[in-house]
């Protein structure tokens, strides 16, 4: 019984310390996007899948939709010299 | 096999048959499945009925079939399937709950901490008395029904009476009808079908009018938001809500979601929890309290790597409904050739069929072919792994 409890717990674990990885990618606050809306050299990428993309009814003024499961497909077609900001929640 | 008695008086009323077979019919995936299909005008509602006589004769037989038992590997099949799409539909329906809330509410709390909110809400309701779970499943069901059956009478008294007769056949293939077998997801095998106590005519009568109201709500949707609106959309729902009373159709319509997930949530788990209570009683006392703890702590996961917002998850929701659907039209394929009756035989043969032929259809459609099929595999797999691992607890 104790292993399966243990099991669970190192799953939860898990959960918890997968987003970690994600810091290592510069993050911009709202209030700092909320400023270069508008701004020709932002572009806002709506990443959002599953059911973050189809459960919402909004988006932020502005932003494209790409998918994030065929990044190859859409990659090319933006300039390097821009600044993309990716929002997927 | 043993037979899991579901106490309580909400159980033998009118209302509390609602609570229990009408969570998914619905339940915010089922009115997805509604909205999108009312583009179609009236072929959506040819289809409804047909599916409509199609479940109604599948719960005739199953009351009228004598002997009941069935081999275990199937019986397994069908929870499998139950326990699958509890998993992946809870994860997909908390995160559309905690995007409601955030969207239409309040827009400062986090969606994914309302989606927890809502899963720790369910799990202390399971952990309450039956009565209780009965209860909040009656009220949750009762009150989304009235939500829509209020936008409905105001949908249509906004309609002129010269637009009735436009009412098209749509041009699209009527492929794109077949999903409304979904939300009659969960009336198979349901307690409240296969309990005595709940009489046949009650289940008739309960089903048929959320049915027939959901029709309504088809053509409501169909006249106030459009065919391609409805088609394109993933919350034809909202849509409908929006264009029949405006903000105040929204607010309603959002808590009428919310309010549609606690109580499809709580279907499912107690469904579960039945299903796993049928196949092995000895269950019944000593991990009762743990079944929904543990599904609870599934989902949790499932929620924190991130599931809901994988571009497959519509793929793993259809795929372990479409399982279930298969499982258990196979069942009642099975018991009807078993039974003595001519017409029982005949009548669960022929639904049986039907059942597992648009099952069969709609899973050839599902957009990712390949996570769908994997995921089959891995049902599949668990059905036998489980099938061979609990042999000892063999009851039938």
């Amino acid at each position: 019984m104790k292993i399966r409890f243990l099991l669970l717990f190192s799953l939860l674990l898990f959960a918890f310390l997968t987003p970690v990885s994600a810091s290592e990618v510069m993050l911009m606050d709202k209030d700092e996007l909320k400023a270069n809306l508008g701004n020709s050299d932002v572009v806002i990428l709506d990443v959002r899948a599953g059911r973050d993309w189809s459960s919402s009814e909004l988006q932020i003024k502005g932003s494209v939709r790409v998918n994030p499961g065929d990044v190859d497909s859409w990659a090319g077609d933006y300039a390097k010299d821009k600044t993309y900001v990716l929002y997927c929640a | 096999m043993k037979r899991v008695t579901i106490k309580g008086h909400a159980m033998r009323s009118i209302a509390g048959s609602a609570g229990i077979l009408g969570f998914w019919m619905v339940a915010p995936e089922s009115l997805r499945v509604v909205g999108q299909a009312s583009g179609y005008g009236w072929q959506a509602l040819l289809f409804m009925m047909l599916f409509l006589v199609l479940v109604l004769s599948s719960v005739i037989s199953r009351r009228a079939i004598q002997n009941q038992s069935t081999p275990r590997f199937l019986q397994i099949m069908t929870l499998v399937g139950a326990l699958a799409t509890t998993l992946y539909g809870t994860t997909g329906m908390l995160v559309t709950a905690g995007f409601t809330f955030n969207e239409v509410f309040y827009y400062r709390f986090p969606n994914f901490g309302f989606a927890f909110l809502v899963l720790f809400g369910v799990v202390v309701v399971q952990l309450l008395t039956e009565r209780t779970r009965m209860y909040f499943q009656t009220m949750s069901v009762g009150l989304v029904i009235l939500v829509i059956l209020v936008i409905t009478i105001l949908g249509f008294m906004q309609l002129e009476t010269s637009s009735y007769s436009e009412l098209p056949v749509a041009t699209n293939s009527f492929m794109g009808l077949l999903p409304l077998i979904y939300i009659y997801l969960s009336l198979d095998e349901n307690p409240a079908i296969t309990e005595p106590e709940t009489e046949v005519k009650t289940v008739i009568g309960v089903i048929t009018g959320i049915a027939i109201l959901l029709s309504c709500w088809m053509i409501v949707s169909f006249y106030t938001v459009g065919s391609d609106r409805l088609f394109a959309s993933s919350i034809p729902y909202m849509n409908t809500a929006k264009s029949v009373l405006g903000q105040s159709g929204r607010l309603l319509m959002g808590g009428a979601v919310i309010i549609g997930v606690a109580g499809a949530v709580c279907g499912l788990f107690t469904l579960s929890r039945t299903k796993i209570q049928l196949i092995y009683p000895a269950s019944l006392i000593r991990y009762r309290f743990m079944i929904p703890l543990i599904l609870a702590l599934i989902i949790s996961v499932m929620l924190m790597v991130g599931v809901a917002g994988s571009q497959f998850i519509e793929t793993y929701i259809e795929t372990s409904i479409l399982f279930w659907l298969i499982s258990s039209a196979i069942v009642l394929i099975y018991q009807s050739i078993k039974d003595s009756l001519l017409f029982v035989r005949f009548v669960g043969l022929t639904s049986g069929l039907a059942y597992l032929t648009s099952s069969y259809i709609l899973f050839t459609r599902i957009d990712e072919y390949k996570p769908g099929l994997i995921l089959i595999g891995v049902l599949g797999s668990c059905a036998i792994i489980a099938t061979l691992l609990t042999r000892r607890y063999q009851t039938s």
